[in-house]
């Protein structure tokens, strides 16, 4: 130490310097050597990956590093670490990132021989999720998306339509004045989506082209804004929904036993089942003009564009949709295949019949469901309409005028996304 | 020599962190603002210019960036101000040497403090919830009708504020503490013997004695509060919206700049704005530190 203090100070600067460079270069072997894997997958799902993963590793002696990355941070972390060439090599992921990280350049396609277009042995929702500008960029592990939670003791009745919905939360709240009957955040443009469709809406087609058409784009159309002004009701005409609840409330209301009806994913099931509140899962009831058709998400592996030539990359990928890891995911996380022998594997093994009525459900909710929208210029959507959402269910704008200043608004935003 | 040398070798660490940690990432995207970093230009940005400051400063973004930046400003003054004034209130009588407790009182008023400011914000937005949340169930108890405390506009900017009092006013009321013990007890016994009232002795000891020693944390704690991301973003996310506009009603300059990098993948654009925030910061600054001669040598 003396002798460094000794030193000139350029050479003692120097010498630090050195020290500090030295370090970081020092070169992360394992790193190099195995296949790194980030995720978002939490709990039982988390444990079930980390156990298959370390008999695959064992079997096939390939190395596979686990990263998870907390959801809201996943997407953002890719984005920074993959031009830099730290990110991962494969990605678990929602599908309706394929856009924004294809734009920026950092996935290859999926190798045909994992997943073609058009491959009859995933279920075609799966394959059209994951595809866009007619190539695969997920490969397709998992579906998930929405249903109706009732609970039967505040409402017995089975609600077959959108009005019968109304009308059984209408008559719960009438019983149970302490109760609420249907509830959910009603500018969550993700839930609210589902009765829109019902209407017959589909202003978001569009986006299934990758060279999207600004012009076409138009969000009030007479479906829309019958849907939109349908869920305005559920709190001004109808008193369902009382100002300002959000999503985690009526969840919480609905396991104490105090909301008749909410919206449900397959992420709800474990509290829904621990908290003993009886309660059924169906389709949400069919609106006027179609079935009220939830979006859905894909969850898939995701190929780093950096790590196609990669030793070991492709047999993980493989590994990833095979039918007995997705069967043993979908088992912990509740959430529905995305291939036909997944079901049978399944079908097969799971005992518990609340489970397989609940799997069985999900997959057909989601077998009619909408695919979310894998176009990067989707961005520019969510903010404006769920703050058109907002303001419309707030009763301070009409659903006519407020989605028009919307369609509006999103061009402007995508313009300026993509200017 | 070796005398002269030292100092520069234990600044060194903090100087090298400094540089890589803070300098060049701040140069980065100093650059990076000259740029059409975006995601549709990801990988292959180029310089532009100053393409990203005229598209701020022009169109419906002019109209965007002039609400939210008095807003901003407004906010920053207000969130002083009203830190400044409860801080004040309470330190004077805990001041007092014949107050008994007063250890206790300021462990209890100093707690907002020593909890992290996002879950006390987390806590406040339970709170704050127009139907479940417990000011709204207590007042509904007396029969007051539910407030909006964080659906409204106006409520959302009086609710953030009153939150960021909670938040900052500890500080305040620690730093008026030692400035009041600062004070020799002489100058009061002088007071007393003249017959000068006790608001006459604030007013005219208390408050200009007080005044050295604040300015400059209040000015630093101007520049902090303009860039108070945590309250806005964890409480309201600059909501609620405001009609035919990208940014909500509680949006500041930085959680707006947040959401154009975050939500939209304007980097660029993001990095302009950041610039101006900057800009604005240090010329409110200097022109402070100008009228009050805070920073000036005494002697």
């Amino acid at each position: 130490m003396t002798e460094l203090l000794s030193m000139p100070s350029s050479g003692r600067c120097l010498s630090v310097m050195l020290l500090l460079f030295l370090f970081a270069c020092y070169p992360n072997d394992k790193a190099k050597n195995s296949v790194i894997l980030w995720t978002a997958f939490e709990g039982a799902e988390l444990s079930t990956l980390r156990s298959s993963v370390e008999e695959f590793e064992a079997s096939h002696g390939i190395d596979i590093e686990i990263l998870k990355v907390p959801f809201p941070q996943l997407q953002r972390k890719v984005l920074v670490a993959g031009p830099a060439l730290q990110g991962p090599d494969l990605l678990l992921g929602p599908h309706d990132w394929i856009g924004i990280l294809q734009t920026a350049d950092l996935l290859a396609p999926i190798p045909p021989d994992v997943v073609a277009v058009g491959d009859s042995s995933f279920y075609e929702i799966s394959t059209r999720a994951v595809t866009y500008d007619q190539t695969i960029y997920s490969a397709p592990m998992m579906l998930e998306c929405v249903v109706l939670a009732r609970n039967t003791k505040l409402c017995p009745v089975k609600p077959t339509s959108l009005d019968a919905l109304v009308e059984e939360a209408v008559q719960c709240v009438k019983r149970n004045p302490e109760a609420l009957g249907f509830a959910y955040q009603l500018d969550n443009f993700y839930f609210s989506w589902a009765f829109m469709a019902g209407f017959g809406a589909d202003f978001l087609a569009p986006f299934a082209e990758a060279n999207l058409s600004l012009e076409n784009l138009e969000f009030d159309t007479r479906p829309a804004v019958e849907g939109a002004t349908w869920i305005a009701n559920l709190r001004g005409k109808y008193k369902l929904v009382p100002p300002g609840l959000k999503n985690d409330t009526a969840v919480e209301l609905f396991l104490k036993g105090r909301l008749g009806m909410m919206i449900c994913g397959p992420w709800n099931l474990g509290a829904m089942r621990a908290a003993g509140v009886p309660f059924v899962l169906e389709p949400l009831p069919p609106g006027p003009a179609k079935d009220s058709s939830p979006f859905v998400g894909v969850t898939g592996a995701m190929l780093s564009r950096y790590a196609t030539e990669k030793k070991g990359v492709h047999e993980v990928l493989e590994f990833l949709v095979s039918p007995e890891l997705t069967a043993r995911l979908c088992q912990s996380s509740g959430r529905a295949p995305a291939r036909k022998a997944t079901t049978e594997i399944l079908e097969r093994e799971e005992k518990d019949p609340a489970v397989i009525a609940a799997l069985k459900l999900f997959s057909e909710a989601a077998q009619s469901g909408t695919p979310l929208p894998n176009h990067p210029a989707m961005a520019g959507v969510w903010a404006p309409m769920e703050e058109a959402l907002e303001l419309i269910t707030t009763g301070q704008t009409e659903a006519g005028p407020e989605l028009k200043r919307t369609t509006e608004r999103v061009r402007a935003k995508i313009r300026f996304m993509t200017e | 020599m070796k005398d002269r040398a030292q100092p520069h070798f234990y600044i060194l660490p903090a100087l090298v962190l400094m540089t890589t940690l803070s300098l060049i990432p701040n140069l980065y995207s100093v650059y990076l603002a000259f740029t059409n970093f975006s995601l549709y230009h990801y990988s292959d940005f180029e310089f532009v210019g100053l393409k990203n400051f005229f598209k701020i400063l022009s169109g419906s973004e002019l109209g965007t960036f002039v609400r939210v930046g008095i807003w901003t400003i407004a906010w920053a003054f207000f969130s002083v101000i009203f830190s400044l004034l409860v801080g004040l209130f309470l330190a004077i009588p805990l001041n007092r040497e014949d107050l008994k407790g007063a250890k206790i009182y300021r462990t209890l008023f100093i707690v907002p403090w020593a909890i992290p400011a996002f879950i006390s914000v987390l806590m406040w937005q339970g709170i704050l919830n127009t139907s479940s949340g417990a000011f709204n169930v207590v007042l509904g108890t007396v029969g007051i009708s539910a407030i909006p405390w964080l659906d409204d506009p106006n409520w959302a900017r009086f609710s953030v504020l009153m939150v960021n009092v909670w938040l900052g006013y500890p500080f305040m009321m620690t730093i008026c503490l030692s400035a009041l013990q600062g004070i020799p007890k002489s100058v009061y016994e002088a007071a007393d013997i003249d017959g000068a009232s006790a608001w006459l002795q604030f007013k005219k000891l208390t408050a200009p004695l007080l005044r050295a020693s604040l300015i400059p944390v209040l000015i630093s704690n101007f520049a902090f509060n303009f860039n108070q991301f945590t309250a806005i973003y964890l409480l309201t996310e600059g909501g609620p919206t405001v009609p035919g506009s990208e940014a909500g009603a509680t949006d500041i300059l930085i959680t707006y700049s947040y959401k154009l990098a975050f939500d939209l993948y304007q980097y660029g654009i993001a990095c302009a704005y950041a610039i101006i925030i900057f800009v604005v910061v240090a010329g409110v600054s200097g022109v402070n530190i100008k009228l009050t001669g805070a920073f000036d040598d005494d002697d």
